[in-house]
């Protein structure tokens, strides 16, 4: 079953893939709203302004049972209708039952996912009511029988001249206007009509207050206004994750909305409806003068409250649906949100929005099409960490239908380091004959792509072996993090980050046979990172209270130690264990460490002038916790050298997604992204993680190396050398 | 200081698309005049009614825009017996003109009262919206202007939208394009309090 759902999974990419339009579309798209975006947010607190958003929507879905009360109550007072549906089926009857009750025949609907979500268009077609999408995308989307493939802009898929065939052959206009401009008029002339004589409006909401009763409805069209203002009964289809307790959280929430979803300070219009209106032009044709509309909010549960009492996926409930994650999202931005399956909702957060709202089995489908490569935590206006509910999503999935071979087999790199690095010369080899070569295949990974290789010599070998050296007079102690690749497959680059700190007047030591827990965490086993959170919560923490600080050299790795170790021991009793947050604070990346300390003159170090060129390209955890440029800068400190940082958005390669056959053509195109950026630029190549380093070396056919080794070879010899320091605690 | 917003409120209109111009209180009907120019049908709000009297002496058809509202002597109201005909004039009218709660200078937004006198359909319905903004109503921040804004306790109903430029939309590959189910054109015409 799982085969069959790769092998579905892997034909839906390649169709993507294959579709020129498609591919053009959405890059255009995607640079620029994400340039838009950054745009929006230069000249405000944008840290300051998203925590506060936080706790507004942490206090409200905590508070979730009490805001529906109150919201009610002021809905009924106002004189409108209030319904709760359980869910989608519910909310369908509710709004099909209202239709054919007032003896609808034309319903204009504004975009709303929510309204995707429940499917209402169907229900009400089947009652012979017809039911018109008035958001110029998703009208677009509608007329060509498709369903939306971003939560923003709908239509993001579709090219100008296929838009121009869907209006020919759908809106009797035999020869549609090619330009934009004539596109967006004719709509806006045959749309009016239907405004005007349609009995029931649909929308969603971006807000309901609880206090207020007020719905909000942020837009740029005008399309939500005439919805909620021409036809005599306005309903309003919202999750119940929408409601806020006060008038005065709006703010927040309107100053981030905007700048996150299009780039704008704020939309062309934002609707806030307290109250059933009174209209006159309404009257049109019907009995009476001024009279009442209706007004009918249906709130949507269908698995919400359910979420908001789990600990663990409750922050989903935090999403304001604005869709910068999707546009800082790797695979989404080559593929676009049709491989996404039907669900109304796509990326990461969409397979989040799945499990609660649609099944476990299809958010399963496109679980692993989240790399966790984290991108998707800097712009989220809430800060939902999109990548641990999909790790947990994923560790449920495992419970309930198993976990696969190739899942155990890629979670545990540090066994298959221990294994396969004493007899490094013979598993290099092996591990490329087609017997070999075959059984990745029968297992799941791409057979052509390479492993990396094994060393024989493994850093701990080295380090217990060699000269110490003379650090001098040392106040700044470090605990090199040896991790699986770089003691297994990259020993220099441990080698070179030792002789470096060394250099610096840093006194290392050393803690042995260690893993973060990361390769297992990504495939959703999580009792092997709990435990090694466990592990490395003593061991290091332990050394961090002695006045140490940690130092990986892999950012993967410290990702793990500064954000996912809370995390992982959220519900055990190491949470409230105060070497957690010591451990955070003084865990580091190895270049974020040597700039701050060359910076701050806590380290010194002697560097010969280097008459080089080097393309730097930041690792997506380097990024997500706001050190993407630090290996830049480290090799800035060499002198006379030229750095170039390129912005490819990721790699591509992401620990085990791009070895795994279904995501192998994705992983390949999202790394030619950057492939091209390093081929347009000479130099070395500088990457940190070892997975960024696989996918350039087997794309390019370049070397790469870790900004240690560019420092190492910089280094001026030692003035003397003794035997002191290199200490090992283990 | 006040001078500072309305400049900050005018460049953020124009940037996404609007434009503002400031005026006296005795220049407002002919600056009015100026920019509805040649618009054959314009609908102004009920609290304008001055407005649409002044507009009318300059030769240009303004109307009240509410079957409700009472004939004056010059201003013509809506018939209110045909209502196709009201519906029909709606969406014939050329420009709409409504009053503006407040603007805010960060963002180049106003607020229109959508509660009263058909000021929603007013400001979104015709290709051109134009609204009248007093000067001291100019705020700041959006979080100032929303606390102003606030529905009061115990007030049943309370409607109103913050607008900021005309009707746009990029959902054809990513072009910006304006006028789509709103207005084309904003104009905010300011009005200076005399010292």
């Amino acid at each position: 079953m799982a085969e069959t759902g790769h092998r579905l999974m892997q034909r839906e990419i390649s169709l993507a893939l294959a579709d020129p339009t498609l591919r053009t579309a959405l890059k255009r798209a995607m640079a620029i709203l994400y340039q838009r975006r950054e745009s929006a947010f230069a000249s405000i607190d944008y840290e300051a302004l998203r925590s506060r958003a936080h706790a507004i929507k942490e206090a409200a879905i905590a508070r979730n049972a009490e805001l529906l009360v109150e919201l009610e109550q002021r809905v009924l007072t106002a004189g409108g209708h209030f319904f709760l549906a359980q869910s989608a089926e519910d909310a369908r009857q509710y709004i099909a039952n209202l239709a054919r009750n007032k003896g609808v025949q034309l319903v204009v609907k504004s975009k709303s996912m929510t309204s995707e979500e429940i499917d209402v268009n169907h229900a009400l077609e089947q009652l012979g009511i017809e039911v018109v999408e008035t958001d110029l995308g998703e009208r677009i989307i509608q007329l060509a029988g498709e369903h939306p493939s971003h939560l923003i802009v709908p239509a993001i898929h579709k090219s100008k001249e296929e838009i121009v065939q869907i209006f020919a052959e759908n809106m009797d206009v035999p020869n549609p206007p090619s330009d934009a401009e004539g596109l967006t008029l004719l709509m806006r002339r045959d749309l009016r009509q239907r405004f005007i004589t349609a009995d029931m409006g649909i929308t969603g909401a971006n807000f309901v207050v609880a206090e207020t009763g007020t719905v909000v409805l942020v837009e740029n069209e005008g399309n939500i206004r005439l919805t909620t203002e021409l036809p005599p009964v306005h309903v309003a289809v919202v999750g119940l994750e929408k409601i806020i307790p006060r008038f005065a959280d709006l703010a927040t929430l309107l100053e981030l909305l905007p700048r996150s979803a299009t780039g704008q300070l704020l939309t062309a219009y934002v609707s806030f409806i307290s109250g059933v209106a009174s209209s006159e032009i309404l009257d049109t044709g019907r009995a009476t003068q001024m009279r009442e509309r209706e007004f009918h909010l249906v709130i949507l549960d269908n698995g919400r409250r359910a979420a908001a009492r789990d600990p663990e996926l409750r922050e989903l409930l935090y999403c304001i649906r604005c869709g910068a994650c999707l546009n800082a999202c790797a695979p989404y931005r080559n593929v676009g949100g049709h491989v996404y399956g039907v669900h109304p909702y796509p990326g990461g957060i969409g397979c989040a929005w799945a499990y609660i709202t649609s099944g476990h089995a299809e958010a399963k489908q496109i679980n692993g099409l989240c790399t966790t490569c984290s991108r998707c935590t800097e712009v989220c206006p809430t800060k939902v960490d999109i990548p641990w509910l999909n790790t947990v999503i994923k560790q449920r999935n495992n419970q309930e239908f198993g976990a696969g071979f190739r899942q155990r087999v890629f979670a545990r790199a540090d066994l298959m380091g221990a294994a396969f690095s004493p007899v490094a010369p013979v598993a290099n080899v092996g591990l490329r004959t087609m017997p070999a070569r075959w059984s990745f295949a029968l297992m799941g990974i791409d057979p052509e792509k390479r492993l990396p290789r094994y060393e024989r010599e493994t850093f701990t070998n080295w380090y217990r072996h060699r000269h110490s050296v003379s650090v001098g007079q040392s106040h700044r102690r470090v605990v090199l993090f040896v991790d699986c690749f770089m003691n297994h497959n990259l020993p220099q680059v441990g080698k070179a980050a030792v002789q470096v700190l060394e250099a610096a007047g840093v006194e290392i030591a050393v803690v042995h046979n260690s893993c973060c827990g990361r390769p297992a965490m990504s495939q959703g086993l999580l009792e092997v990172p709990r435990r090694w959170a466990q592990q490395n919560l003593d061991k290091l923490g332990h050394l961090v209270e002695e006045g140490y600080d940690v130092v990986c050299v892999e950012p993967s790795c410290l990702s793990a130690l500064r954000d996912d170790y809370r995390r992982l021991l959220e519900q055990t009793p190491s949470a409230s264990d105060p070497r957690l947050h010591l451990l955070e604070e003084h865990s580091y990346d190895f270049a974020e460490y040597i700039v701050n300390g060359v910076r701050d003159g806590s380290l010194s170090l002697r560097l010969t002038p280097v008459h080089s060129a080097f393309v730097v390209h930041g690792h997506c955890h380097q990024k997500s916790i706001g050190i993407g440029s630090a290996p830049a800068e480290a090799l800035r400190l060499i002198p006379d050298v030229t750095v170039h940082e390129v912005d490819a958005l990721c790699c591509g390669m992401v620990g085990s997604f791009g070895y795994k056959q279904e995501y192998s053509d994705l992983s390949r195109a999202i790394g030619e992204e950057l492939f091209e950026q390093l081929r347009a630029h000479g130099g070395e190549i500088v990457a940190c993680g070892i997975s960024c380093r696989s996918q350039i070396e087997q794309g390019l056919g370049r070397r790469v190396f870790h900004p240690a080794e560019i420092l190492s070879r910089a280094l001026r010899p030692p003035l003397s050398g003794s035997n002191i320091g290199g200490g090992t605690a283990s | 200081m006040a001078h500072e917003l309305t400049d900050a409120f005018s460049d953020a209109l124009r940037a996404c698309g609007g434009s503002a111009m400031v005026v006296s209180a005795h220049g407002l009907a002919d600056a009015v005049a100026e920019v509805v120019d040649q618009e054959r049908v314009v609908l102004v709000t009920p609290d304008l009614l001055g407005l649409a009297e002044s507009l009318r002496q300059k030769g240009i058809d303004a109307r009240v825009g509410s079957s409700q509202h009472s004939l004056s002597a010059t201003a013509v109201s809506l018939p209110s017996a045909n209502l196709d005909e009201v519906s029909s004039i709606f969406c014939r009218a050329e420009c709409g003109i409504t009053g503006a709660l407040l603007g805010i200078s960060a963002s180049g937004t106003v607020a229109i009262d959508t509660q009263h006198g058909n000021a929603g359909l007013l400001s979104c319905l015709p290709p051109h919206h134009v609204a009248i903004l007093r000067e001291g109503a100019i705020q700041k921040t959006l979080e100032g202007a929303l606390e102003t804004l606030a529905p009061q306790p115990g007030v049943r109903d309370c409607r109103f939208v913050l607008v900021t430029g005309p009707s746009r939309t990029s959902d054809i590959e990513m072009m910006s394009v304006l006028g789509v189910h709103g207005p084309l054109k904003l104009d905010v015409i300011i009005v200076r309090e005399d010292a």
